[in-house]
């Protein structure tokens, strides 16, 4: 392998510290794999409700959920680093060959780093914007995590077949062509007289109305 | 046409709309959910009749690291409220799940927050609540006990918020987080000045001290709510407080208490442009009947108008054409200034102190 081949995305690894970071705040750590994937489609797909950019604005439909390549490469080139640290590995369950990581976050290496990324005015944004997520993805019920993605307006399209690309930023625009945005500021239809939702509201009631299907 | 709501159907949504509560804490901040869940805590603990000591609970925002050194002191279940949770100092994360107590020798009063600063974590936001009398009082160092000057009190039990009680808030809110730029640095807010020393203000003030006060409020009224109004285009910012209560039938209610109409007074716009010398009291009014407006409409209470004063004189007469209106319909007027550095303040400081000497010689 060239060390091309490992080039960072500064990008990417600073989002993925801001998605550990959040999900740190809110007390969903140490994370299985699964789980921050599905985080950080939840991120990309509720970005526009926040006015921040989505890391990705399309997905591989893909049945075991959804997966960025893009993060996955970012977080092992962070658990190198030190930035983010494995509390356990054991076989997958579903897939007994492949290893189930958990991760947390190095507070202390990262601090420094979140610091200057957190500094950016945009980025600010974007911090405030996770937390939001990370506090209502905190509610749903940890084996039931990965599986409130898949219920996402836009990956649960039923146009759209498994091994296709949903594409909810990419060509199309977000506020318009993406499902859960969309799903999202319809709560404001049924919302009490006299209320304004807040983005904050919204969010919160699209990931509770998540958690009430993969709850079942 | 494709389907606009993906895999979920409008009925669904106004299902998931009717049978969750409303979303009353979305939108709070790490530290202010941090303080409601310990506000929660200590409710659960008074009702199992815990009294006496100190306990300082320290908010961590990566747990894991901070508490390695403490894995044999774990509480998994501290905040469901069976633990005692005085003589203690907790290091925990913003939602309490699960704490270490930290190796601290709560009994010398004296020693605690230099034990907790020789732990390394001086800077971690910190309530501290003192329950050696009957009643908990807490107060928050937002900014870790390192900072003693960024601190407010917090109140455990529900009472309905008073004049003066509401006034000491926000005076407290002007002082630590708004009365100089330097303030508004530490207070790690977004900035309220374009160039302060030109006197323009950033774009949309209103907005940016909202955010910030909102913050202030929920942390020291734990057992009320707290919510925005969504941005409207008149420069005008409103934050209603309420508590859900129980009506004397057993209904659940929502008691508005008061409403807060936020206003920026400013001589400039945030691009250099100066403004009108009558737009000041134009805004002024327009506040007031907002504010009335906001109470009717709201059911609340009580209503104030609040203005943060950014213009180059600190004029206090600015409420003189609308006092005897607000009178009549009982809003009351507040006004602080935000001086454009720390000099000017302390010049004014100064000033004060040489008019009270000379008013007492």
């Amino acid at each position: 392998m060239t060390a091309t081949a490992y080039k960072a995305d500064l990008r990417v690894r600073s989002r993925l510290i801001q998605l550990m970071a959040a999900l740190e705040v809110a007390g969903v750590t140490p994370i299985p794999n699964r789980d921050l994937h599905a985080f950080a489609y939840l991120a990309n797909v509720l970005s526009p409700l926040w006015e921040v950019e989505a890391l990705e604005g399309s997905v591989l439909k893909d049945r075991n959920g959804p997966r960025s390549s893009a993060l996955e490469h970012e977080l092992d080139l962070s658990i190198g680093q030190g930035l983010i640290k494995i509390d356990s590995l054991r076989p997958d369950p579903e897939n007994p060959a492949r290893l189930d990581a958990t991760y947390y976050l190095n507070g202390t290496a990262a601090r420094p780093v979140l610091d200057e990324i957190n500094s950016l005015p945009d980025e600010a944004s974007v911090a405030s914007f996770l937390n939001e997520l990370a506090f209502a993805f905190a509610e749903i019920l940890p084996g039931k995590r990965d599986d409130a993605a898949q219920q996402d307006a836009a990956w649960s399209n039923p146009s759209i077949a498994s091994g296709r690309i949903i594409d909810f930023g990419e060509f199309v625009e977000q506020t318009r062509g993406n499902p859960t945005y969309n799903v999202a500021q319809e709560f404001q239809r049924f919302a009490p007289d006299g209320v304004r939702l807040n983005r904050a509201e919204k969010l919160l009631m699209y990931v509770r109305l998540l958690k009430r299907r993969a709850h079942g | 046409m494709a389907n606009r709501l993906g895999g979920i159907s409008l009925s669904e949504i106004e299902a998931a709309s009717n049978e969750q509560p409303f979303p009353v804490n979305a939108g709070a901040t790490p530290g202010e959910r941090f303080v409601l869940r310990i506000s929660m805590l200590v409710a659960t603990r008074l009702e199992k009749g815990e009294n006496g000591g100190i306990a300082v609970f320290l908010q961590s925002d990566a747990l894991a690291t901070d508490a390695e050194r403490y894995k044999m002191n774990f509480s998994p279940l501290l905040a469901n409220g069976n633990d005692k949770i005085t003589e203690k100092v907790w290091l925990s994360n913003a939602v309490l799940g699960g704490a270490y107590a930290l190796d601290v020798d709560c009994g010398d009063f004296g020693g605690i927050f230099a034990s907790i600063q020789e732990a390394g974590f001086g800077c971690l936001p910190a309530v501290v609540i003192d329950w050696r009398g009957d009643v908990p009082i807490g107060r928050l160092y937002s900014h870790g006990i390192l900072e003693l000057e960024h601190v407010q009190d917090v109140e455990f039990a529900y009472h309905e918020i008073s004049e003066s009680n509401l006034k000491d808030c926000l005076d407290n809110f002007h002082r630590t987080s708004l009365q100089t730029p330097q303030r508004v640095r530490e207070g790690h807010a977004e900035a309220f000045w374009n160039d302060s020393r030109k006197g323009w203000p950033a774009h949309r003030p209103e907005e940016r001290i909202q955010g910030k006060l909102i913050q202030h409020l929920r942390a020291r009224y734990t057992r009320h709510q707290v919510r925005a109004e969504e941005k409207n285009d008149d420069g005008i910012a409103d934050l209603v407080i309420f508590s859900h209560e129980t009506s004397v039938s057993g209904k659940r209610i929502v008691a508005k208490e008061w409403v807060l109409e936020l206003k920026a007074l400013a001589d400039h716009t945030s691009t250099g442009d100066a403004v009108a010398k009558t737009a000041i009291p134009a805004a002024i009014e327009k506040g007031l009947t907002q504010a009335i407006a906001y109470r009717e409409k709201e059911h609340a209470q009580r209503a104030a108008l609040c203005c943060y004063d950014m213009r180059a004189e600190d004029d206090a007469s600015c409420f003189d054409h609308i006092k005897q209106e607000a009178a009549a319909e009982k809003v009351v007027l507040w006004r602080w200034y935000l001086f454009r550095s720390s000099e000017a303040s302390r010049t004014a400081d100064r000033t004060d102190r040489e008019n009270l000497n000379r008013a007492q010689a």
